[in-house]
């Protein structure tokens, strides 16, 4: 049986199977990777530097295990890291003089022509992107973990520890300030704030 | 008694718009767990063969062994540089008392120096030297020019 978020992980103890080690730390990937990749994207709206990061993340769990170290709750240490790498690749260099993925560039993923309603729905989603980059990175991330993930607002409440009324509230009003500059920017119709708590 | 309204999963545009978004940015499947490092061999299969000419087949040094390299090059590097500089220094100081004349040090002025100066070794020279400075000069008469 797996262990959940809330028992004290230690692969290092007890028999010390690898496979029982691997097998554990696959489960935990299954349950918590994407998490890690809604806070990752969150905060910095790049798909493939989340994923690396999210790698990155569980790496450095392995190598927790490899060391002995006993992890009270996997969960709560995986987003703490990934935070963290999410927050060292602001001040690296690459950040500073790096390049920008081709999406932010031109709003076109690939070189290659593309059909017209592939284009449009590119285009659609620069705007969006564009939009919400100007939202605040805790509207970013309740927006990815309902959108992206499918998360009801109680399965939010408990990944962000707050209670379920503050997820409705959150969520409402981030959807309504991504509403309102997408409507002010584009010609985007503006939606109804109210339809995504009667939704949740 | 109304019947009920037909379910839409999403109605509003905003949300079917943030829906596809969010959907397109994830991969499609999901990347597998990444291999934990110990898992990964540190040296390939195709290096790991006899060396060859070829220096792509080269094995490669494991971190441990280019670390002891790196600390073995410094030890002898720190030893040989005291070697040298202990041979240096015996060296000179065993010339330098070869070929230095005895000298009289300040010390011995001071040991055997008086609150009058009488026997002072450079106050015994002064009158010699004064003495020098008197002997007449000698006489140039007309013959001579």
């Amino acid at each position: 049986m797996p262990k959940g978020a809330d028992q004290p992980l230690n692969p290092g103890d007890g028999s010390g199977c690898r496979a029982e080690r691997r097998a554990e730390f696959e489960t935990l990937y299954e349950l918590y990777s994407r998490d890690v990749w809604a806070l990752a994207y969150a905060r910095w709206m790049d798909a493939d530097l989340a994923l690396d990061i999210t790698q990155e993340t569980f790496l450095r769990l392995w190598k927790q295990w490899e060391a002995g170290e006993v992890i009270q709750n996997p969960r709560a240490w995986l987003l703490r890291v990934a935070r963290n790498l999410a927050e060292d690749y602001a001040k690296s260099a690459f950040r500073r003089n790096g390049t920008q993925p081709p999406e932010m560039l031109s709003s076109v993923r690939a070189a290659q022509p593309l059909p017209a309603e592939e284009l449009e729905r590119q285009e659609q989603f620069a705007q969006l992107r564009a939009v919400l980059e100007e939202l605040a990175p805790a509207d970013r991330e309740i927006l990815t973990l309902r959108y992206g993930l499918d998360y009801d607002a109680q399965t939010i409440a408990e990944r962000l520890g707050v209670a379920v009324t503050a997820v409705h509230m959150r969520l409402s009003r981030a959807r309504q300030r991504l509403a309102e500059r997408l409507s002010y920017h584009t010609d985007f119709p503006a939606g109804q704030p109210a339809s995504e708590t009667q939704r949740s | 008694m109304n019947p009920r309204p037909p379910h839409r999963p999403n109605p509003d545009p905003l949300d079917r718009l943030l829906s596809d978004f969010f959907k397109a940015q994830m991969k499609q499947p999901w990347p597998q767990a990444p291999l934990p490092p110990a898992t990964v061999p540190l040296i390939p299969s195709e290096l790991a063969t006899p060396p060859t000419i070829d220096a792509r087949s080269r094995p490669v040094r494991s971190p441990a062994d280019a670390t002891a390299r790196a600390r073995f090059t410094l030890a002898a590097s720190v030893a040989l540089a005291l070697g040298a500089a202990w041979l240096f220094t015996n060296h000179y100081e065993a010339s330098h008392t070869a070929t230095a004349p005895p000298q009289v040090g300040i010390s011995d002025y001071l040991q055997r120096g008086t609150a009058s100066g009488e026997n002072h070794p450079l106050l015994k020279e002064i009158p010699k030297t004064h003495n020098k400075a008197e002997v007449p000069p000698p006489k140039i008469t007309i013959d001579d020019l």
